[in-house]
């Protein structure tokens, strides 16, 4: 909530300023959108509350947030941060990102460049990254943009390389990783609209991302879905769900809950 | 629509001088106090041989219209701020609206480019004619994605000789956004 409301203030700082401009907006600000990060969610930014009888209250909490603005005819920036901690994750599930990337888009392919900082939640493990991921902006069916008119099911595929050096570690972690080291990764997102017209009756969200990691020579994965029931105003019930590894510990997680999402 | 742009054709020459005297008239009238609206400065230089004129804005700007937009603290509000509403592109027809220029020296009404750009996004979204509109939003009704947007870039470039910003498509909300920012991006017609 802190994150948001810094990036709320330094937005409507930047809107202020750069009202004025002449025909380019300024800056632009997102909450859960689908290029949020380079670890990007399209999924909606969620706060689970899980209680029980005889047991704490416990919470789950994943935002990402972003601010873009122009550069050039053909290209942007970014600067994201993601979070996904509460209290149902314990310390060392709990992780941060942070990203500046710059994207160009030549005819149809769009390549981004970043780099990131990425942190458990107690920061005993910290990474830098450098890297860059590419993807079309359409072709092939359902890239996009829905299926067919009745089967509202779109995909998009990002495919990209890191190289990244390991600020600080944590001997317990079970992550590859050490020193400097290379990152491949490849990235799905999937998006359903059930229901017709322009109000779905429920959104269901999937992005599965692999990593190969190069000096360790094993793959890992992570997959994240959520199915959103729309309320109002970017609000919406959200049962979200997700397992695998992920940067940076790579420790193995699944979780499934339910709770208020939010999309801007 | 638009042909391809040849410094040997009668009508860029005629487009060249239509420019040019225009270009006089505006020293006169910026000479004498009279304000107008500089070019984007994203704009690419044209390749075109004629001088380039000033941009016109999207619509008639009211006395307070500096001020309104400072009011708008929603990227999407201020994009259609700055390219002009699709609620009022939709609603507030203006067929007495002059005609616009393109960056080939074509010249085309209002009504031509909500067509042209109504079929674009119609062929991009395999919807047959006309189920397109104004209103329609390109990502609850179509369904796109952000980046599949940045797809209607390269046929308006065709087919409208108007490079666009990136970054402004990504900011707009309906196909009537994307008329009006085409709209803006052209010159007034002499």
């Amino acid at each position: 909530m802190k994150l948001r409301l810094m990036l709320g203030v330094w937005c409507a700082g930047s809107v202020t300023s750069s009202a004025a401009a002449d025909e380019i907006p300024g800056w632009a600000w997102r909450v859960g959108h689908s290029y949020s990060s380079i670890s990007a969610l399209r999924q909606p930014a969620t706060f689970v509350v899980s209680s029980d009888l005889g047991r704490p209250t416990l919470t789950v909490l994943d935002v990402g947030g972003l601010v873009s603005g122009p550069v050039g005819i053909h290209s942007g920036i970014d600067l994201g941060a993601r979070y996904a901690g509460g209290s149902a994750r314990g310390r060392s599930r709990r992780a941060f990102d942070a990203t500046l990337r710059g994207w160009h888009r030549s005819e149809r392919l769009i390549v981004a460049t970043n780099t990131g900082f990425e942190a458990d939640g107690g920061f005993d493990v910290r990474k830098g990254t450098m890297g860059a991921e590419a993807t079309i902006t359409h072709g092939p069916r359902g890239l996009g943009q829905p299926w067919s008119p009745t089967v509202r099911l779109r995909w998009r595929p990002w495919i990209g390389v890191a190289r990244g050096t390991v600020f600080a570690g944590d001997e317990t972690s079970t992550d590859g990783e050490e020193g400097a080291f290379w990152r491949g990764h490849a990235r799905l997102e999937l998006h359903y609209a059930a229901g017709g017209g322009a109000s779905p009756s429920a959104e269901l969200d999937v992005e599965a991302t692999g990593w190969l990691i190069f000096d360790d020579s094993r793959p890992e994965g992570f997959i994240k879905t959520a199915l959103a029931v729309p309320l109002a105003r970017g609000l919406s019930i959200t049962a979200s769900a997700d397992a695998g590894r992920e940067p940076p510990r790579f420790e193995l997680a699944r979780r499934l809950g339910i709770g208020i999402g939010y999309r801007h | 629509m638009g042909g391809a742009l040849d410094a040997t054709d009668p009508a860029n020459v005629h487009a060249t001088l239509v420019a040019l005297g225009e270009l006089v008239s505006r020293a006169k009238s910026s000479a004498s106090g009279s304000s107008r609206r500089k070019p984007a400065k994203s704009k690419p230089r044209s390749a075109t041989p004629r001088a380039k004129a000033s941009r016109a804005p999207a619509r008639p700007a009211p006395a307070g219209r500096k001020r309104a937009r400072r009011k708008a603290k929603d990227p999407h509000e201020r994009a259609a701020h700055l390219v002009g509403s699709a609620r009022d592109a939709g609603q507030h027809a203006r067929p007495h609206e002059s005609p616009r220029r393109d960056d080939c020296g074509r010249d085309w009404t209002r009504g031509e480019v909500e067509r042209e750009v109504r079929d674009i996004v119609g062929t991009l979204a395999q919807l047959p004619a006309g189920t397109v509109t104004l209103a329609t939003r390109f990502s609850e009704d179509l369904d796109w994605d952000s980046w599949f947007v940045l797809a209607v870039v390269k046929p308006i470039a065709r087919r409208l000789h108007e490079e666009l910003t990136d970054f402004v498509i990504l900011q707009l909300e309906t196909v009537g956004d994307l008329v009006n920012y085409v709209w803006a991006r052209m010159e007034i017609a002499a």
